[in-house]
């Protein structure tokens, strides 16, 4: 549990230093205790409605794709395995776009149609990749589930850009700039939007936890030792496509959180997943603001989206883990 | 007789319309050492996976003192009888102390981490099993026969009445494959468990196993004790060879080749 705590308080730490870091220079004391009107204090203005809500989200976007990862790394028993990589980011994103196409976005009683389109998108992927991928015995090779992943990413892809083609003017031009994602439209009320379903997925999942132990070591060695293997993996997709489709629906597919995260975290606290999903939660949260920090600020003022961040440190780190030695 | 501990009742059972076993029917008791032998393909791992409770061939097909598997709880069923696979490929680095302590997990509620207990009877497992001396090392990093004692020694945490385990020596060489099967004997002797067990080589069946299940294409061929069962005739037409058959005072069988060529 120790070192559980460690990526808290980084996390902590990240939280609180980020929010000071920007193209702008905010005056602390100022944004706090300025003896203003809020509309008037550009230091508050700044911190409160820029910086912390978007900082909140990537905290949540980056625990979210973080946890998902792991959970799906341990049902598929491969490490390579991550919504982007099983595209099913782009399973979120088809689900979204057909909604926003159709003009169908509506918020009812606080719920937008765009999360719930983007789940089913995830959901769907990943039901896909799962079939396709699996063998008799119950395994999935790494050549096989990757391929299956790049062809799911592949097909929603090109089905993403049927609906472009066909959109007119206002739909295509809502959709290309929701598909290029970002942190940058961030608000309070879609951070309250992410946050349920990051925690109640973040939730559930720790609940079975050792049965998602179990399960990494195979299913026939997991049924023998009691776990209902098909109920669980019910759950682990069902968990994995809520917080996949909520990120993906407010921040676009940032790509490599899912991938990056959880390994690290294995290679640090090992893979119980009762201490791999709060250490991914607290780190995959505290490395998406940190990316997104370098995000706003490297070639200030202008922003480069995060998931260029995330693909320039993912896309070494992803052909680092096909080649690594063995042993 | 006793009510058998495990009964498996006229089962067939096919992979994707490809059929591997025809009307299985037979009985385990409780405190029996069963060696299934017969050649690659008769359906041996098959019929331990039904026995063992993680294939399902239907409702009223197995039943476990008189209980249908179907209609047990799978974590009850699990205290019960335990299966161990034949390969142990691990995705990921767990260490040999973790995976005997996931024997546990059919005593323990959702959310929990493993108590006193459950860390006493792994640690005496391990050392029934002499894995002690590995037991903070990758179960990645360790060898064949190894594995296969950490595997074993899991499910001995389990706790079960009935072990059924897939040609555990299969893989092994013969210091560690008569290790094994001398661990599973102890097992059976003081602690009456049952086991149920595939094997290849069938002198070390003849010797150890006191009753032997012969299959053959699926169908039981012969089921008794090991003299009844290890005639020539028998595994001659069971395998397809001509072999020579040489018996052992204590009861145990020597098989060599008649010739090199298979008929």
């Amino acid at each position: 549990m120790g070192t559980v705590s460690t990526f808290f308080f980084l996390f902590l730490l990240t939280l609180m230093v980020a929010p000071l870091i920007g193209p702008t220079q905010i005056d602390l004391g100022k944004a706090l205790f300025g003896d203003m009107a809020f509309g008037e204090n550009v230091d508050a203005n700044i911190l409160f409605l820029a910086r912390i809500p978007r900082i909140l989200l990537a905290g949540l976007a980056g625990a979210g794709l973080a946890v998902s990862g792991a959970v799906l790394q341990s049902l598929l028993r491969n490490d390579l395995a991550a919504p982007f990589t099983l595209g099913v980011s782009s399973g979120a994103s088809l689900g979204a776009a057909i909604v926003i196409s159709l003009g169908w976005s509506y918020t009812v009683a606080g719920f937008s149609t765009i999360p719930i389109a983007a789940f089913l998108g995830a959901l769907g992927a990943i039901t896909l990749v799962f079939s396709l991928a699996r063998t008799r015995h119950g395994e999935f090779p790494t050549t096989v589930l990757l391929l299956a992943g790049v062809t799911a990413n592949f097909f929603f892809a090109a089905m993403v850009m049927f609906i472009h083609y066909l959109s007119d003017f206002t739909q295509s031009f809502r959709l290309v700039r929701w598909l290029m994602g970002g942190l940058d439209i961030a608000d309070y009320s879609t951070v309250l939007s992410v946050c349920p379903m990051v925690f109640l997925g973040f939730g559930v999942l720790m609940f079975v936890g050792r049965d998602l132990n179990l399960i990494s070591t195979g299913v026939h060695s997991a049924m023998s030792r009691g776990v209902d293997v098909v109920k669980i993996q019910k759950i682990g997709f069902v968990m994995a496509s809520l917080i996949t489709g909520a990120v993906v629906a407010v921040a676009g597919p940032i790509g490599f959180v899912g991938l990056i995260v959880p390994h690290i975290m294995r290679l640090i606290v090992g893979p119980d997943m009762r201490l791999l999903l709060p250490s991914s939660l607290f780190f995959g949260a505290s490395f998406l603001i940190i990316c997104d920090t370098v995000a706003r600020t490297i070639i200030a003022p202008v922003e480069i989206p995060v998931g260029v961040i995330t693909a320039m440190i993912g896309g070494p780190f992803f052909i680092w883990l096909l080649k690594r030695p063995k042993n | 007789m006793n009510q058998p501990i495990i009964k498996i009742c006229d089962t067939t059972f096919s992979y994707d319309q490809k059929p591997v076993l025809h009307s299985i029917s037979m009985d385990v008791q409780p405190g029996e050492f069963v060696g299934v032998i017969g050649p690659n393909g008769s359906g041996k791992s098959t019929i331990l996976k039904l026995l063992g409770g993680v294939l399902s061939a239907g409702p009223g097909n197995l039943l476990f003192k008189g209980v249908d598997y179907l209609n047990q709880n799978r974590k009850h069923l699990a205290r019960s009888i335990t299966w161990v696979p034949q390969e142990h490929s691990m995705a990921f680095p767990f260490k040999v102390s973790e995976i005997v302590l996931m024997g546990r997990h059919p005593y323990l509620s959702a959310f929990t981490f493993e108590g006193e207990e459950d860390i006493e009877i792994a640690h005496s497992a391990m050392e029934r099993t002499q894995t002690l001396q590995f037991a903070q090392r990758g179960f990645n990093e360790i060898s064949g026969g190894e594995k296969q004692r950490v595997v074993i020694a899991g499910a001995i945490a389990q706790e079960p009445e009935v072990m059924i385990l897939d040609e555990p020596t299969s893989a092994l060489d013969i210091k560690y494959q008569i290790q094994i099967l001398n661990i599973l004997k102890q097992l059976n002797e003081n602690k009456n468990m049952t086991v149920v067990l595939a094997m290849h080589d069938l002198h070390l069946a003849s010797k150890f196993c006191r009753r032997l299940v012969l299959l053959n294409e699926g169908e039981v061929f012969q089921d008794g004790a090991p003299e009844e069962v290890l005639q020539k005739d028998h595994i001659e037409k069971v395998y397809d060879i001509r072999i020579h058959l040489v018996r052992n005072q204590d009861g145990s069988v020597m098989i060599s080749p008649d010739t090199l060529c298979i008929q």
